[in-house]
C-alpha cells in the first residue's frame, strides 16, 4: 500500500538535480560574465591615461604660448630671446608625450596620434636647430617660424577634432560593450536568481509532500497498531536479535505480562522455557524461541509449548513471517493458545474410544448371544429333522415342517446377527476353492425351483457366456444369489424371474463374474433403492412377519460382495420390475484332478469308527443319527474325561469333539488324545458353533485337525468323512497368518500387541531351540510328539501358521511311528523356518 | 617582474649605501643654478623664504635609484634622485599638505600622508643622465610604477609632475 504520491512531488523530485544542474551552469556563467567585467574594469581604471583631453589642451595651451614668446620677439627684435627658447623647450617635452608616450594612443586611434607625432617631430626637427642656433639666425628666422607655427597649430587643430571625434565613438563603443556585459551579468543574474526560486519553491514543495507522507506514514502506523491491538490471535514481534518489539494485548491475555515487562526482552525463556527449547520434541517448542530460524518462516502453522507468566506451559498455535525492517529483519509471530481445543479434542478422543468399546461390547455381546442361540438350535432342528424323518402322522408330519421352518428361520436370524458381527470385526474370511459357475448358480436355482412352481412363478436360468471354473468362495456367493433370489421370491407375486450370468475376462486375466436376478414385480422406488441395502431396512414391515427376515439380507450380501472386492447394486422403476446385479472379479482355478465337489446323497461312504464326544444328550443323538445314516460306525461319549478315555482305550479313525464341555473341555480332552493313547494319530474334527475368527487356530493349536460348525448337516458331515479339510486349511500356508495377527492386534490394541509379538519371539525361540535339542537327544518319540505340540501351540497362538504346521505335521509323524524322518526333518527344517518367521514378526513391529 | 627584481635590487643597495649619512649641517646658498626652490614649513632654509638647492646639493641628499617604464616614455628608464621622504626628512618639513609646481606653470597639491616609502622620487637623473628641460628635467617626480598597481593609477599619473621647480609644505 504505497502511499499516493502526487504526481507533481514525484515530478519535482526527478527536476531537483536538473534544476541543480543548471544552476551551476548558470552560476559558473555568472562567475565568469564577473571576471570578464573586473577585467573591463581594471583595464578601465589601469589604462594608460594621462588624460587625453588634458594632454591635447595643454599641447595647444603651450603652442600658444610658443606663438606669443614669438610675436613678442618679432615685435621687438631687441627683446631677449630666453624666454622664447624656454617655451620652445616646454612645447619640445609636451611634444616628446605625444611622440613617444602613450598619452594620446588608444587602441583605434594609433593612426591619427601617429600622424599628429610626425607633424610634431617633422616640426621640431625643422625649428630645434633655430631655436639652438645663434640669436641672429633665430632672430632672422622668427617671422617665417611664426608662420610654420599657425600652419601647426591648424592641422594640430584639426588633428585634434577629429581624435575627439573617435575617442567619444570609441568611449560609445566601449560603454556599450560595458553596458552589453552588465546586460549579460544581469541577465545571468536573473536567471540564477529564478532558478533560486524555482529550487526553493521544489525543495518547499518537497517539503510538503514528505510531512503529507509521514502524516500518512503515522496514520497508517496507527491503524496497523489498532488492527494489531485488536487483533483475536496473540501477535508478538521480535527483532533480528530475538528480542520482544511489538506485544498486542492479545499477547498481554495469552502469555500474562504486561506489553511493558517484555519489550525488549528476548523472547525465549520468557514466552518459551529453555528447558522445552532444549527438548528434544522435533524442535516444535524452539521454534517460537528460535523464531529467526528463516525454516520455520512463512512454513505455515504449527503447534507447540508456550510458558505462561505463571510458569504454566500450554499449547500454542503459531505460524511466523518475516519482513524487513528500519533496523534488519524482523519475525512476525501469530500465535493462538489452543488449550481449549486440545480439551475438546481430547474429550472427543474418549468419546470415541468408549464408543468405539462400546461398539466391541455389542459385538462381543451380539457373537456370544449366537453361539448361545445356535447351540440349542442346532439341537431342535436336528431333533426335528430326526423326528420328520420318524412321523407317520401326516399332522404330526406337518407341524413338525412348520417347527422345521420356524427354527430354519430363527437360525438365519442368528447367523444373519453373526456375519453382521463377523464382518464388522474383520473376521470374515473367505474360502478359495474351484468351482464351476454355471453349475454351481444352476444348483441354486434348483433349489428354489420347487418353491417358484409351488407358488406359480416363472424360473429361469441363463447362462449369457460360457461358463468358468474359477476359484472363489461360492457358499458366499451363493449366499448373495440366494437372498436376491429369496426376495425376489417375496415380491414377484405370479411373476417372473430370470437368473442371468456372465464371466467375462478381465485385462488381469481373472473374469468378472455378473449375475443379475430380475423379476417383474412391483419395483422399488428411486429414493428407496439405496436404503434397502442398510440394516435392518424394509420397505414393507408388514411383510416382514408374512415373508420373514429381519431386514439384513441385502445389508449383509451387500458387505459380503464388496469384502470379497465386488458391487452389487439394483436398478429398478416402480411398476416395471426389480433388477439386482452383483458383480465380482475372480480368478480362474487351477486346475485340480481331485476335490470334486461332494454333492448330498452321493455315493455311500466307507465305514469308519467315530467317536462322539459331546455333553448335550440332543446333540449326541443328532450326531448319531445322523452318521448311522451315513453307515459309520459310532461310539458316544457325554464328556472330555469320557471321551479321552475312550480315545485312549481303542483306536478310532475319526473323534468328533464338542468344545464346551464340563468335567473337561474338548480342548482339553484332545491334548489327552494326542499325548498318548490308541487314537494318539485319530483325525479329530470339532464340532462347535464357536466360529469367530482365531478359534480355529486355537483348536488346531491343541492337536484338532478340522472343525465342523454347528448347526451340522449332511453335507458337511460327509466332507468331514471323507477327510476333506475345511477352506481355512489350507496347506503351505504363509509364513504368518495375517487375518490372524490382524484380528490380536484389534482386539488386544498396538501396545499389548507388540508385548505379546516380543513374549512371542522370546517363548517359540525357546520352544523352536528346545525341539531340536531334544530331537537330536535319545527320548522317546512321544515325549518329542509333546513337546512338539506345546512348541505348535506357542507358534499357533501367534499365528506363525507355517511353523505351527511344521511342528504340528512332525507332531503327527512322531505320533504315526514315523520318528526317524520326523526328527530329520526337525533338526534340519525348525531353525531355518523360525529365523524366517522370526523375522517376519520383527517386522511387524 | 624582472624589471621590479631590479628595482627592488637597486633599491636596497643605494638605501643600504646611503643610510645613516643623514644631512646635518645646515645648506649654504646654491653655487650653481638653482634646480629647486623649497617653501613653507621647512626647518632648513639658506634664504628669506625657505631653500633653494642646485643640483650640486642635490647629490648630498640620501639618493635613490629604480627602473621602471612610464607611460610618457618609450621602454624602461632608469631614474636617480632623492625620495621625497628622504628630502622631508632632510630640510625638517612639517605640515598636512604639500604644493609642487612646474615650469610649464602646471601644479599640483598632495597630502603629507600620500608620501610613503618607495615614492615619489625627486628624480634628475634619467639613465644617468641630467634632464633637460626638454626631458622633463630638471626635476621629474616619479614613481615605480612597475613595483605596485598602486602607482599606475589616474592620481598617481597626474602627480607625477615634470619640469619641478617648487615645492611648498603649508599646514
Amino acid at each position: 500500500m504505497a502511499p499516493p504520491f502526487p504526481p507533481f512531488a514525484t515530478l519535482a523530485r526527478a527536476a531537483r538535480p536538473v534544476l541543480i544542474v543548471v544552476l551551476c551552469g548558470t552560476l559558473l556563467l555568472l562567475g565568469a560574465l564577473g571576471l570578464r567585467i573586473q577585467s573591463a574594469l581594471v583595464s578601465l581604471r589601469s589604462e594608460a591615461t594621462d588624460n587625453l583631453y588634458w594632454n591635447l589642451s595643454q599641447l595647444e595651451v603651450d603652442l600658444v604660448r610658443l606663438s606669443e614668446e614669438i610675436r613678442v620677439n618679432v615685435a621687438d627684435p631687441a627683446a631677449p630671446l630666453d624666454e622664447l627658447r624656454r617655451r620652445h623647450d616646454l612645447f619640445y617635452s609636451r611634444a616628446q608625450n605625444v611622440i613617444h608616450g602613450n598619452g594620446l594612443t588608444r587602441a583605434g586611434l594609433e593612426d591619427l596620434s601617429q600622424s599628429l607625432g610626425r607633424n610634431l617631430e617633422a616640426y621640431l626637427a625643422s625649428e630645434t636647430p633655430l631655436i639652438d642656433g645663434p640669436d641672429a639666425v633665430l632672430r632672422q628666422n622668427l617671422p617665417a617660424m611664426a608662420g610654420r607655427l599657425v600652419q601647426l597649430r591648424e592641422d594640430i587643430r584639426q588633428t585634434s577634432i577629429r581624435l575627439i571625434e573617435r575617442l567619444a565613438r570609441l568611449s560609445d563603443e566601449r560603454r556599450a560593450a560595458v553596458a552589453l556585459l552588465v546586460q549579460q551579468m544581469a541577465l545571468a543574474m536573473a536567471t540564477t536568481i529564478g532558478l533560486l526560486i524555482s529550487l526553493l519553491a521544489l525543495v518547499i514543495l518537497l517539503n510538503r509532500a514528505a510531512i503529507r507522507e509521514g502524516r500518512m506514514t503515522v496514520q497508517m502506523s496507527r491503524q496497523l497498531k489498532a488492527t494489531v491491538d485488536s487483533a483475536l490471535d496473540a501477535i508478538v514481534v521480535v527483532d533480528d536479535h530475538g528480542r520482544i518489539i511489538q506485544f498486542n494485548a492479545s499477547a498481554e491475555s495469552t502469555f500474562g505480562y504486561a506489553r511493558d515487562e517484555v519489550m525488549g526482552h528476548p523472547a525465549s525463556g520468557l514466552l518459551i522455557a529453555e528447558d522445552l527449547i532444549a527438548e528434544a520434541d522435533g524442535g516444535g517448542a524452539a521454534r517460537l524461541g528460535g523464531m529467526d530460524d528463516l525454516r520455520l518462516v512463512d512454513a505455515g502453522r504449527f503447534q507447540t509449548q508456550a510458558l505462561h507468566r505463571t510458569g504454566r506451559a500450554f499449547p500454542i498455535e503459531l505460524s511466523i513471517s518475516s519482513a524487513e525492517g528500519d533496523e534488519g529483519r524482523i519475525f512476525i509471530a501469530f500465535l493462538r493458545d489452543i488449550s481449549a481445543r486440545r480439551a475438546a479434542e481430547t474429550a472427543l478422543t474418549r468419546a470415541r474410544d468408549e464408543a468405539l468399546a462400546a461398539e466391541k461390547t455389542k459385538t462381543e455381546f451380539l457373537a456370544v448371544m449366537s453361539h448361545e442361540m445356535r447351540t440349542p438350535l442346532n439341537g431342535v432342528i436336528a431333533s426335528l429333522e430326526i423326528a420328520s424323518r420318524k412321523a407317520s402322522d401326516p399332522e404330526q408330519a406337518r407341524f413338525i415342517a412348520l417347527a422345521q421352518e420356524s427354527a430354519n428361520l430363527l437360525l438365519r436370524h442368528a447367523n444373519d446377527v453373526l456375519d453382521i458381527t463377523r464382518m464388522e470385526g474383520g473376521g470374515m474370511r473367505f474360502a478359495a476353492e474351484s468351482f464351476d459357475l454355471q453349475s454351481h448358480l444352476s444348483d441354486l436355482v434348483e433349489m428354489v425351483r420347487p418353491i417358484c412352481t409351488e407358488r406359480g412363478i416363472a424360473l429361469d436360468f441363463q447362462m449369457l457366456t460360457p461358463s468358468a471354473r474359477l476359484c472363489g468362495d461360492p457358499f458366499r456367493l451363493g449366499q448373495i444369489v440366494q437372498n436376491f433370489l429369496s426376495n425376489a421370491i417375496k415380491f414377484v407375486g405370479q411373476g417372473r424371474i430370470t437368473v442371468e450370468a456372465e464371466a467375462n475376462p478381465l485385462e488381469d486375466g481373472r473374469r468378472e463374474v455378473e449375475i443379475r436376478v430380475i423379476d417383474t414385480g412391483p419395483g422399488i422406488a428411486l429414493a428407496d433403492q439405496e436404503r434397502i441395502f442398510q440394516d435392518f431396512v424394509m420397505l414393507d414391515p408388514s411383510f416382514h412377519r408374512a415373508g420373514g427376515g429381519a431386514g439384513l439380507g441385502l445389508a449383509i450380501s451387500r458387505r459380503l460382495a464388496e469384502a470379497m472386492g465386488g458391487a452389487l447394486g439394483v436398478e429398478s422403476e416402480p411398476g416395471q420390475g426389480s433388477c439386482f446385479w452383483l458383480r465380482l472379479p475372480l480368478p480362474l482355478a487351477a486346475v485340480q484332478a481331485a476335490a470334486e465337489p461332494l454333492q448330498p446323497g452321493g455315493p455311500a461312504l466307507p465305514a469308519q469308527d467315530i467317536l462322539v464326544v459331546e455333553d448335550n444328550a440332543t446333540n449326541r443323538a443328532v450326531l448319531e443319527e445322523m452318521l448311522r445314516h451315513l453307515g459309520q460306525r459310532i461310539v458316544l461319549a457325554s464328556d472330555g474325561a469320557k471321551g479321552a478315555a475312550e480315545a485312549a482305550a481303542r483306536r478310532y479313525d475319526l473323534i468328533l469333539m464338542d468344545i464346551s464341555m464340563p468335567v473337561m473341555d474338548g480342548l482339553e480332552a484332545t491334548r489327552l488324545i494326542r499325548a498318548d493313547g490308541a487314537s494318539r494319530a485319530a483325525r479329530i474334527v470339532a464340532v462347535t458353533a464357536h466360529s469367530l475368527p482365531g478359534d480355529l487356530d486355537r483348536f488346531r493349536a491343541a492337536g484338532m485337525d478340522d472343525v465342523l460348525v454347528k448347526p451340522l448337516s449332511h453335507a458337511a458331515l460327509r466332507q468331514i468323512l471323507v477327510g476333506r479339510a475345511l477352506p481355512e486349511d489350507r496347506p503351505e500356508a504363509m509364513l504368518l497368518d495375517r487375518g490372524r495377527i490382524s484380528d490380536l492386534k484389534i482386539a488386544v490394541g498396538a501396545e499389548t500387541f507388540a508385548r505379546l509379538a516380543q513374549g512371542f519371539l522370546r517363548d517359540a525361540e525357546a520352544q523352536a531351540q528346545r525341539v531340536v535339542q531334544e530331537a537330536g537327544q535319545p527320548g522317546t518319540d512321544a515325549d518329542l510328539a509333546a513337546i512338539c505340540h506345546e512348541a505348535s501351540g506357542v507358534a499357533a497362538v501367534f499365528g506363525a501358521q507355517k511353523l505351527q504346521a511344521h511342528l504340528s505335521g512332525a507332531e503327527r509323524a512322531l505320533r504315526d511311528g514315523q520318528g526317524q524322518a520326523a526328527r530329520a526333518r526337525l533338526i534340519a527344517e525348525t531353525l531355518p523356518l523360525w529365523a524366517q518367521t522370526r523375522a517376519a514378526v520383527a517386522d511387524l513391529l | 617582474m624582472k624589471v621590479f627584481l631590479r628595482t627592488l635590487l637597486a633599491l636596497i643597495l643605494l638605501t643600504a649605501g646611503m643610510s645613516g649619512l643623514g644631512h646635518s649641517e645646515p645648506f649654504g646658498p646654491p653655487k650653481g643654478a638653482v634646480v629647486l626652490t623649497v617653501t613653507g614649513q621647512i626647518a632648513a632654509k639658506n634664504t628669506e623664504t625657505g631653500l633653494a638647492l642646485d643640483a650640486e646639493q642635490l647629490a648630498t641628499l640620501p639618493q635613490t635609484s629604480f627602473t621602471t617604464t612610464t607611460t610618457w616614455t618609450d621602454g624602461p628608464q632608469t631614474f636617480q634622485g632623492v625620495l621625497l621622504k628622504d628630502l622631508i626628512a632632510a630640510l625638517g618639513a612639517t605640515g598636512s599638505t604639500i604644493s609642487l609646481r612646474a615650469a610649464n606653470d602646471y601644479s599640483i597639491i598632495m597630502p603629507m600622508a600620500d608620501v610613503k616609502e618607495d615614492g615619489p622620487l625627486l628624480a634628475y637623473l634619467m639613465n644617468g643622465k641630467p634632464m633637460s628641460l626638454r626631458d622633463k628635467g630638471p626635476i621629474w617626480m616619479v614613481y615605480p610604477y612597475d613595483l605596485n598597481e598602486a602607482f599606475r593609477t589616474e592620481e598617481t599619473y597626474s602627480r607625477s609632475i615634470w619640469q619641478l621647480v617648487l615645492i611648498d609644505f603649508g599646514a
